[in-house]
């Protein structure tokens, strides 16, 4: 008998079913075709996997966390949560958060090289609001948003960690 | 002449007794092996953040210099003088970047008693400055782009630059690696880009000095590899193409180019010559050309040191340039001339650095949980990568340069095709994606390329996920719900430690690695 999972994976629940037969494993998505025969296996110790389905090798990396696993293949990671299969009405929607604050981030770590907005400053969505120095590379952080700046808490010359907040612009017509 | 240069290596052995190698990552990873080769004993030299890499574990003796700031480590000269000093070192390798092309630092070298492995103080300091240097190529009978000479003010630059007429290019006077250098369209965009052109010079060379270039439409960016010794002999060693370039940064370089015709081979190689030969150069060097579809070429400028490129000349070429540069240095005489050396075949390098092409090329800094390199018939990786390095935002973003060697063109591109498919890089964001986008355009792959090439062909967006994204459903569900296979190794999930136990785990990653990888062809796009 096979067993139901749901799997979220960038916020779309899929949800799988897994059996066994014969010493195989054996998943598919609901209601979606053929069973593919599975096989995951590590490498040695590392993160490294080999998923075969039907024959067919992928190497991926694999990090288990509680409730999943990130899994990474090709260029891609994919963030997966992995539970046991409720009636769709059950499952909990996440709420869609609509905010009129739009916040910009140090997307890596680096130096401010100039900070081309202030508080108060009008701005519109793509204008460069800074530039910020990283491996010896400019890089212009544009706004994300059309809207009035709230505050820009950098100066230039100051180093910056990634996820550091830059800029915080308030959405025009927003609440 | 092969004679003389064996019985030179007989007597001269071992010809220094310690080389100290002033640069990290592959480039001196690169240098410990040439070292190797020679018998030579190797001193590599670290910063705090360095002290696992791979130059410093192949080294045969490593010193810290400092803070991970290269400002205080890898461009501190007098540190790394003492430390040659005191640890019996005769000659410094400075590798390219860094002091490569600082001639203050090649004076100090010399003063202290030093073999300095690159031509001499003088050289780098006339060809370094790009305004003395065109003036040289001028003089050596060159064919050079109109220009201005140094200006140092927004006003005088926008007078030469009306006069001159758009497009021009504004290059910082005492600029390299592509910093400092725009080309601007039209007058309306010139002062604001000479302003930030002098500001950008000033930050990363502390001069904020410009000159004005004429810039060209549709040209290829042609180099010539020269090789000096210090008893007048100079050879060319045949061109490369570095065409393929995203904001003045070499991407894809190859040898030979396909514009390059044997008489036109001649010429360049006549006309570089010339230029090293006017200035009494040693040691190895590069003259940039810039080549125009009618055929006509312009000296660009000259490169006092090693190129991140030479590998595509060593592979078709069959030299070894960082060994000939040690030898050269050491007062070998040249083991070849030009008649000597064939070009056989064709090879391709492709930059891989931790930029994310889907996102701005922004730098991707962090920890490479794991990295593979690819490897086969025609393929040489130069890297430092290792698992669990950690990518900083203090050094450049370059992590690898594959290359590729095939009979000609096509087979080296679908060589590199394959090495980049195979090639890992779990943890930080590379171009890996981009170079094959690039590799498989028509142009590319008919050579109608110039140094305008990136900017008409941007990257395009991602195929969809959908087979990945179902693949990643399924590793997670058997992951987490236990059905995987249990490992012969009794292996169970953790892993990313840093230092030692990683260290063991990776190796024996790999070993087991080799051992399942014979099936694994598959691989719609690398990691």
């Amino acid at each position: 008998m096979a067993e139901k999972h749901l799997v979220r994976i960038e916020g779309e629940d899929v949800t799988l079913e897994l059996d066994r037969a014969n010493g195989a494993t054996l998943v598919r998505r609901e209601g979606a075709g053929a069973w593919k025969n599975v096989d995951l296996e590590q490498v040695g110790h590392s993160g490294l996997y080999v998923l075969m389905v039907d024959s067919r090798p992928t190497e991926i990396y694999l990090e288990r966390r509680r409730g999943g696993a990130i899994v990474t293949i090709g260029r891609h990671t994919f963030d997966c949560d992995v539970g046991p299969w409720r009636p769709a009405a059950a499952r909990s929607q996440k709420a869609a958060v609509a905010t009129g604050r739009a916040e910009v981030y140090a997307p890596m770590t680096g130096s401010v090289v100039e900070v081309r907005c202030a508080e108060g400053d009008v701005v519109q969505a793509g204008q460069v609001l800074l530039v910020i120095e990283s491996m010896k590379m400019n890089n212009e952080i544009r706004s994300p948003a059309s809207g009035t700046v709230e505050t820009a808490p950098v100066v230039p010359g100051q180093r910056i960690k990634q996820g550091d907040l830059l800029v915080a612009i308030q959405r025009a017509g927003g609440g | 002449m092969l004679l003389s240069y064996r019985s030179t290596l007989e007597k001269h052995r071992p010809m220094f007794s310690k080389v100290l190698i002033a640069n990290r990552g592959e480039i001196a990873l690169r240098i410990v092996r040439a070292l190797r080769d020679l018998s030579i004993p190797s001193l590599a030299v670290y910063s705090d953040v360095d002290r696992l890499s791979q130059h410093v574990r192949y080294a045969d003796e490593a010193r810290p210099i400092g803070p991970a700031d290269a400002r205080e480590s890898y461009l501190n000269g007098d540190r790394i003088i003492s430390v040659a000093k005191a640890c019996g070192a005769d000659a410094i390798h400075p590798g390219y970047g860094f002091l490569a092309e600082n001639a203050d630092f090649a004076e100090a070298c010399v003063d202290a008693g030093l073999t300095f492995i690159g031509p001499s103080p003088d050289s780098i300091r006339q060809l370094g400055d790009k305004i003395v240097a065109r003036n040289i190529a001028r003089a050596a009978g060159l064919p050079v782009l109109p220009g201005s000479p140094v200006i140092d003010n927004v006003d005088d630059a926008a007078r030469f630059a009306d006069d001159m007429g758009y497009p021009v290019m504004v290059k910082a006077a005492a600029g390299g690696g592509g910093r400092g250098i725009r080309r601007v369209e039209s007058a309306a965009e010139f002062r604001s880009a000479a302003a930030q052109a002098m500001h950008e010079a000033q930050a990363a060379f502390g001069n904020p000095a410009i000159f004005i270039e004429k810039s060209l439409d549709r040209v290829r960016h042609i180099e010539v590899q020269i090789i000096g010794d210090k008893y007048g002999n100079i050879t060319a060693v045949g061109e490369r193409e570095c065409s393929i370039q995203r904001r003045h940064q070499k991407l894809i370089e190859e040898c030979p180019s396909i514009a390059v015709t044997p008489d036109l081979r001649r010429s360049l190689s006549r006309a570089a010559t010339r230029v090293a030969r006017s200035v009494n150069y040693h040691n190895v060097g590069t003259v940039e050309f810039l080549l125009t579809n009618t055929g006509e070429y312009f000296f660009l400028e000259m490169n006092t040191r090693l190129q991140v490129e030479h590998p595509v000349t060593e592979m078709s070429t069959g030299t070894d340039l960082v060994k000939d540069q040690i030898l050269v240095a050491a007062g070998v005489e040249l083991p070849y001339d030009e008649v000597e050396l064939l070009s056989r075949g064709w090879a391709i390098e492709c930059r891989i650095v931790a930029e994310d092409p889907f996102n701005s090329f922004l730098p991707s800094v962090g920890r490479i949980v794991l990295a593979r390199e690819p490897a086969g018939p025609g393929i040489r990786v130069e890297s430092a990568l290792y698992d669990g390095i950690e990518i900083t935002p203090y050094y450049d973003s370059l992590l690898a340069k594959v290359t590729a060697w095939g009979r000609n063109r096509e087979g080296a591109r679908t060589r590199m095709k394959r090495a980049l498919a195979e090639f890992r890089v779990v943890g930080v964001a590379t171009n890996i994606p981009y170079l094959q986008q690039i590799l498989d355009l028509d142009d590319f792959i008919d050579g109608r390329i110039d140094t305008g090439f990136l900017d008409r062909h941007e990257v395009a967006p991602l195929e969809p996920l959908t087979e990945q994204k179902e693949l990643a459903e399924i590793a997670a569900l058997l992951a987490v719900t236990g059905k995987e296979r249990a490992s012969d190794h009794g292996a169970n999930g953790a892993n990313g430690a840093a230092g030692l136990s990683a260290l063991g785990s990776s190796w024996r990653a790999q070993m087991s690695g080799s051992a399942t990888s014979r099936g694994m062809g598959r691989w719609p796009k690398s990691i």
